[in-house]
């Protein structure tokens, strides 16, 4: 993949996430960036449409990126990370469970009233709790 | 220039509540040519979130597709965007840097938008 690399669009992107979604984000951007190196082939030489904006997301993480084809790099320019109130206690032993889970009963049937119930969710936009 | 809104750039429609039924109108609205797109991406989200037995898909979606309304809601900062987007095709990397800063302006304004921020 040469020269190809990701980057955050600001260097105080991250600030703020939990250092689940912090390793989970440079996970997911560098998987990015190698599909990005195998399907843009001429790198510096691209001359056709740049991809525009684009999203990614995994589990409880998404990514909003933009590729510069001719630079050889994606930037991240948002993160929005969703977890439970507890993620955002830095000292709470539940801290490295890992990535929410979903019981395996909860299926699709079930997920409209699942969103529509007062469920104690957080939503991490970048650098912002909300 | 910040990813704030211009003066006198008002917008199209008010900003919708995040359910499936008032984005769906809002982008019928605003952007109908991007509709099939919306159906589209719905139907994956519903998919992946039955697949893998999580809501996050169906919440990436309304989150998504909430920050879209609320760029494409104002046509100034959607063109802007995708002013933007276009220019990251040009050879100089001080222009694409500026169109990237210029592009998360807006989107991070966005999904401040969309969290209620």
């Amino acid at each position: 993949m040469a020269d190809w690399h990701w980057e955050p669009v600001t260097d105080d992107l991250l600030n703020g996430l939990p250092s689940d979604a912090q390793r989970r984000v440079r996970q997911l951007a560098e998987e990015l960036t190698v599909r990005e190196s195998m399907i843009f082939l001429d790198g510096h030489g691209f001359t056709g449409e740049p991809p525009g904006l684009r999203t990614i997301q995994q589990g409880p993480l998404m990514l909003v990126y933009l590729t510069d084809v001719r630079g050889e790099r994606v930037v991240i320019i948002q993160v929005n990370w969703i977890g439970l109130g507890w993620e955002q206690r830095p000292t709470s032993p539940l801290e490295d469970r890992g990535p929410l889970t979903i019981p395996r009963h909860a299926r699709i049937y079930s997920l409209l009233s699942v969103l529509l119930v007062n469920t104690r969710v957080t939503v991490h936009t970048s650098n912002q709790f909300v | 220039m910040t990813a704030e809104h211009m003066q006198g750039d008002e917008p199209l429609i008010p900003m919708p509540a995040l359910r499936l039924d008032t984005l769906r109108q809002a982008v019928a609205a605003i952007a109908p040519s991007r509709l099939p797109e919306f159906f589209q991406e719905i139907q994956d989200a519903f998919s992946q979130a039955g697949d893998e037995d999580s809501v996050f898909p169906i919440r990436h979606f309304y989150q998504r597709w909430g920050a879209t309304v609320a760029i494409e809601r104002r046509p100034s900062v959607a063109a802007r965007l995708h002013a933007a987007e276009r220019a990251l095709a040009d050879p100089d990397a001080d222009v694409r840097d500026h169109a990237i800063r210029e592009a998360a302006e807006i989107v991070q304004a966005a999904y401040r938008e969309v969290a209620g921020g």
